[in-house]
């Protein structure tokens, strides 16, 4: 899938180039070609790891939760707002607003998996639209209490210096974000493979029925793994401005919440997988735009570039994913006959 | 809040209710025809948005309107065509082929109308409600849309109850601008008030359900 993906992708910048050996070259090899450009390919990988981590576990208990989107953009607002306005000495600059962040993203993602479990509203339609609310409501606030007046743009006040996370590698933007995203991949892997409550969750992802009967409460478990997602995808965004701005100026959603959706899927809502996957989604960006900056290949058509790529590769999993629930049906169905 | 009523009560409202629920109405019922074909079709709000550069792109070319509103739905159901390439093929697992080809030929043409449906959707954002095509400017009517046609249950005439509804608050949003209202919480408001409808649908849904 990946191999056609790629075809594709060639056949257009064969169709638009006028140097096409050299552009598909410096897609290909572009994000190798120096320090900085390697760097930027795990800066890149770290918000969507993040959100693709709070994706999976929200999926893992069979909950389309969009909210990741949201969660990221609100917990990101509330670590900005938190680190600007609370004076916080040495390393509890980072941690507290991290936590407030956090403590956000969970209360967007849980609203959905609150309306599901008690009134059985439809968490796909019910996030998509908190999503809005997310961001209307993040604007409000950013631009009536948190608003810089001195700065050009729509923008908090800078973030204080112990508040940034610091470059671990001179010449890179490589931040120390990374090992909080290691941290939550292995944390995220034990919750899910290792603990009780994550098994529950993967048999009510399963089997709802069959949890039901064995005596899971389904609400609670449902609930507790979007606050979790939820939380990671807060921390996420508070990772992202702090590692890579130096004030929170989003004034429109930006889009990592909906990575974190396709890496869950490519990772078939694995957590140890995630990473290869982000890994993999960030070398394509990094090469497109190095593609951009040097040959003749226009920015816009990177988005198709990738669209294309991700609709093959995502067809592919969920290929996967049938078939293999086709032979679990089977399987259930010949074990009854006999 | 007196003016505010007045407001409400005004012919001017009526017009804009009116002018709001179009779009809203078209993406509910490019939803609720692919999902009475057992299709949930998540992409009606991309295929709007596709359909109204079209449409605008069209027109801009042709110079004549109506070639341009062709060009939004062919162009829409072209969009819902390579969705249901990608739903289809996939299906092609499916142990019973027989009866799933018949399946696979009603879901084919269910998402085709739907794509020509959202299509004049897209069409009558960009070439009506307003004469451009700006990014994102569908803005999330397909997601309401969603909302819109579960709260139908799938029936046409419920469904069009609902899209009024949201095209209702749509257009208080937009009056209560001129009130000196933050503009960001008035632009929050149809979303939120979609939310609150949707768990109040849910919630009668479930004591009917106990009954």
């Amino acid at each position: 899938m990946i191999i056609i993906s790629l075809l594709i992708a060639f056949v257009i910048i064969f169709l638009v180039s006028e140097d096409p050996a050299r552009a598909i070259e410096s897609f290909l090899l572009g994000p190798l070609q120096s320090k900085r450009l390697i760097g930027s390919i795990f800066t890149t990988a770290i918000p969507i790891c993040l959100t693709g981590l709070a994706v999976s576990i929200m999926f893992q208990a069979s909950m389309f939760n969009m909210g990741a989107e949201g969660g990221f953009f609100l917990g990101a607002l509330a670590d900005a707002g938190t680190a600007t306005s609370i004076n916080l000495p040495g390393i509890l600059g980072i941690i507290v607003p991290v936590l407030v962040g956090g403590l956000v993203g969970a209360v967007v993602c849980a609203i959905p998996g609150f309306l599901k479990v008690i009134w059985g509203a439809s968490e796909l339609v019910s996030s998509l639209m908190l999503n809005y609310v997310a961001l209307y409501l993040g604007l409000y606030i950013l631009n009536g209490f948190m608003r810089d007046k001195s700065f050009g743009a729509l923008a908090s006040y800078p973030l204080p210096a112990n508040s940034k996370l610091p470059r671990i590698i001179k010449g890179t933007s490589l931040h120390a974000g990374i090992f909080v995203v290691i941290l939550l991949i292995v944390l995220s892997y034990i919750f899910i493979f290792k603990t009780s409550t994550g098994m529950k969750i993967r048999m009510l992802g399963q089997n709802q029925e069959f949890a039901r009967y064995s005596g899971i409460k389904v609400g609670g478990v449902v609930l507790l793994s979007q606050l979790i997602g939820g939380m990671i995808a807060g921390i996420g965004g508070s990772i992202e401005v702090m590692g890579m701005y130096g004030r929170f100026q989003w004034t429109s959603l930006p889009g990592y919440g909906w990575d974190g959706i396709i890496l869950a899927i490519l990772a078939r809502n694995k957590p140890q997988f995630i990473p290869v996957a982000a890994l993999f989604l960030s070398y394509l960006r990094v090469g497109a735009s190095a593609m951009a900056s040097s040959a003749d290949v226009p920015k816009e058509l990177i988005t198709v570039i990738q669209a294309i790529m991700i609709m093959l590769v995502t067809a592919g999993a969920l290929l996967k994913s049938l078939k293999q629930k086709l032979v679990i049906k089977e399987a259930l169905t010949s074990g009854t006959d006999s | 809040m007196e003016q505010i009523v007045r407001l409400i009560f005004s012919t001017n409202f009526l017009f804009s209710v009116i002018r709001l629920s179009t779009p809203i109405l078209f993406a509910t019922m490019a939803v609720l025809i692919s999902n009475r074909a057992g299709v949930i079709n998540i992409a009606v709000e991309g295929t709007m948005l596709f359909a109204a550069l079209m449409g605008v792109v069209g027109s801009a070319f042709s110079g004549n309107a109506w070639i341009g509103l062709l060009v939004a739905v062919l162009s829409g159901m072209l969009f819902s065509a390579i969705i249901a390439y990608f739903h289809l093929k996939l299906e092609t697992d499916i142990v019973l082929t027989g009866i799933a080809l018949s399946v696979k030929g009603v879901r084919l043409k269910a998402l085709l109308i739907s794509g020509a449906i959202a299509g004049f959707g897209g069409a009558f954002m960009s070439m009506s409600y307003v004469s451009m095509f700006t990014r994102d400017m569908v803005a999330g009517r397909g997601f309401i849309a969603l909302a819109a046609e579960a709260m139908g249950q799938g029936n046409p005439v419920l469904s069009t109850l609902s899209a009024l509804f949201f095209g209702a608050t749509d257009a208080l949003s937009n009056n209560l601008q001129l009130f000196n209202f933050p503009s960001e919480l008035t632009r929050l408001m149809p979303y939120a008030l979609t939310i609150i409808a949707l768990a109040f649908y849910a919630a009668r849904m479930k004591r009917q359900l106990k009954k």
